[in-house]
């Protein structure tokens, strides 16, 4: 009885010492672990190694796989839609967000549990791409039915299809995606109606034979469906990360990765004299991201732009007076009410440069100015001659408008 | 694609012909450069503004600026390099200058936020050339390698592998929709070889850009579930629970064997 217990303690204490060693080494798998977890420093590289991806926030596995699956089934049917559009870069894109998935799974099993994650929204960056890829849709559709000679209006009538047809298969990711238990962002409705009215124009317009803004109307209805679809998906990440809400949450994952010679390049369109101090400073490593380069620009363009504007006021004096003295000289009344008050053309060319230059040193815009010399020579001729109205004819106006489809949507918004 | 580009053309011309004055026929062409970050969100904008012949009278320029957030215009010239005074209006994102005696105007400025982020690594911006004057066309550096896609204007876009810098071409005048995304190699980043070669593309249509793979065998699945998620957490508590119950139960044994003793 004795050897008998004396043999089941010295076993136990055997099995104690084999378990607590295992206890030892597992424990020290998980320190490993988040060891891991906590410097956030693991990255993916993406766009051909340009940009990383590389979380900068508590990011778990669970919450990534999660956001991968849910982005996969949203975006699901519109990569269906697209591929039997014959948009290769659909099927492409897909494939690539199931390696990069396939790739976390497998590295979950292992103590890359924090790699596995990334690897996971890496998944997830990519199934969302569906979303821009709808564009090709429209563009490879027009294409063929330009190349075979369809009339502008069927054309027009094609993209309002496939604009309902996007919609429809919006709606449905809707519904998939309320079936995982996500909330809908709350101005999806918003957009969405949007989008219908857009169309809606659209179809009337076309009735009515305006075609051309019929084809804008249904191409910006589109592209608010886009955007729409962009909401949804962008609204996933928020939640599944538990990300702040805002409007580019692309600065909690991208991090670029560009030389000094692409710095150098992109800033190279920058003016003369401004050029040169900046990509010294980049030459030399002291900026090293496009974001720092312009803070840099910002800075030192303050103090650049005060030796411009010295030369400008010079300009500006010059062209002024040149046009004052050139208006009066058009006018009878005002060259005998001048001469009658000066002595010399010497002198009232003084008053008027005194005017422009006070005018100039107290930041007044160009109509103030004006506004002010046709206040003065409407005094020394007691009120006969109209400075403004003289200029007339002798300045000519060139506008250059740049304008954005948004203005569109606001137009119907308005309309509303 | 190409069907409306004319029509558009047509309409601009009716909107010139009703709306602008005679004068605005000097502009022979616009050009703006656009050298902008999506990911840092912030760039360089400058218009080349060509006169058909130098301006005998004074000119009152307007210009809307491409919208932007936290603009700084850095500069306005004339082509020859002289800075001209000029008044920027916030309210309307209209600069207005006036100039004399010169061929052309330089304006350069700082915008934040040119483009808007469709869904992470996918930026599109919107741009409407109708009303703009004479021959139009834009050019658009974007450091880092991007797929472009274009509708309503014909693009070109080149991926300059070798410094890391997507440029795009348009021309013409409508109503572009500009998407950026980031680029797509067609097999795995770890598994691709660098390419070091530039690469350029025409397109008329979006997505002639985006790497083309016909080849690819992989089973595309329907939609799938997540699956039950079981993450490897090392047992450490109930293994430590273990060994205590058995150090304390060989530590009984051994008094009880003492006492019997």
């Amino acid at each position: 009885m004795k050897a008998w217990l004396s043999t089941l303690a010295a076993l136990l204490i055997v099995a104690g010492l084999v378990v607590s060693l295992s206890a030892i080494s597992l424990a020290s798998k998980g320190v490993q672990d988040v060891a891991t977890n906590a410097e956030s420093e693991e990255e993916v590289d993406i766009a051909n190694n340009t940009v990383a991806v590389r979380p900068a926030f508590n990011l778990t596995f669970e919450n990534a796989l999660k956001l991968a699956y849910d982005v996969r089934n949203v975006t699901y049917p519109l990569f269906q839609w697209e591929i039997s559009h014959n948009v290769t870069a659909a099927n492409v894109t897909l494939n690539l967000g199931d390696k990069f998935l396939d790739e976390a799974l497998n590295l979950s099993n292992s103590i890359m549990t924090r790699r596995a994650a990334v690897m996971a929204v890496v998944a997830a960056i990519h199934y969302s791409h569906a979303v821009p890829l709808a564009y090709p849709v429209v563009g490879k559709t027009i294409d063929s039915l330009f190349n075979a000679n369809a009339t502008s209006g069927d054309i027009t009538s094609a993209v309002i299809n496939l604009a309902q047809e996007l919609k429809s298969i919006l709606l449905n990711a809707v519904s998939i995606a309320e079936a995982r238990n996500l909330t809908i962002p709350s101005s999806l409705n918003n957009i969405t109606a949007i989008g219908d009215k857009l169309i809606a124009n659209a179809e009337s317009n076309l009735s009515a034979g305006n075609i051309t803004l019929a084809f804008r109307l249904a191409m910006s209805g589109y592209h608010t469906y886009v955007k729409a679809y962009g909401l949804l998906v962008t609204h996933i990440f928020i939640q599944d990360l538990q990300l702040p809400a805002r409007h580019d949450i692309g600065v909690f994952f991208f991090h670029e990765k560009i030389g000094r010679e692409t710095l150098v390049k992109v800033f190279e369109k920058l003016p003369r004299g401004l050029k040169e101090t900046v990509i010294t400073k980049i030459e030399k490593g002291e900026v090293n991201e496009t974001g720092e380069v312009v803070e840099y620009v910002r800075e030192v363009a303050l103090m650049w732009s005060i030796k411009a504007k010295e030369l400008a006021n010079d300009y500006i004096k010059s062209l002024l007076e040149n046009l004052t003295l050139k208006t009066v000289n058009g006018s009878d009344i005002a060259r005998v009410a001048i001469s009658m008050k000066f002595r010399s053309e010497g002198e009232f060319r003084e008053a008027i440069r005194q005017i422009i230059l006070n005018g100039l040193s107290q930041n007044k815009t160009l109509s103030q100015i004006l506004n002010e010399l046709s206040n003065y020579l409407g005094n020394i001729t007691n009120g006969k001659f109209d400075f403004r109205m003289s200029l007339k004819g002798k300045i000519q106006h060139v506008s250059i408008e740049v304008g954005s489809q948004v203005e569109v949507e606001h137009e119907l918004e308005n309309e509303a | 694609m190409r069907f409306y580009i004319p029509l558009l053309i047509l309409l601009a011309t009716i909107l010139l012909a009703s709306t602008i004055s005679v004068e605005s026929q000097q502009v022979s062409s616009t050009n703006i450069q656009i050298t902008y970050d999506p990911l840092a969100k912030s760039g360089i904008v400058v218009y080349n503004i060509y006169f058909e012949q130098p301006a005998t009278t004074p000119v009152n320029l307007t210009v809307t600026l491409i919208p932007g957030s936290n603009m700084t215009i850095l500069n306005v010239t004339s082509l020859e390099g002289v800075p001209l005074l000029y008044y920027y209006d916030n309210q309307s994102n209209t600069l207005s200058t006036l100039l004399n005696n010169t061929s052309g105007v330089v304006i350069t400025y700082l915008a934040g936020d040119l483009m808007t982020m469709l869904v992470p690594g996918s930026y599109y911006m919107t741009l409407d050339t109708t009303s703009i004057p004479g021959a139009v066309s834009i050019d658009i550096n974007i450091p880092g390698l991007y797929n472009a896609s274009c509708i309503g204007l014909k693009c070109s876009t080149t991926l300059d592998f070798s410094s890391n810098i997507t440029k795009i071409h348009v021309e013409g005048k409508g109503s572009l929709i500009m998407t950026l995304t980031l680029y797509t190699p067609s097999t795995l980043p770890v598994t691709t070889a660098t390419p070091t070669t530039s690469s350029t593309t025409s397109t008329i249509s979006l997505g002639a850009t985006t790497p083309q793979n016909t080849t690819s065998t992989t089973q595309v699945p329907g939609t799938v579930q997540s699956p039950g998620i079981q993450i490897s957490t090392p047992p450490v508590n109930l293994l430590i629970t273990i060994v205590a119950v058995l150090l304390v139960g060989a530590v009984i044994i051994l008094l009880l064997v003492r006492k019997r003793a």
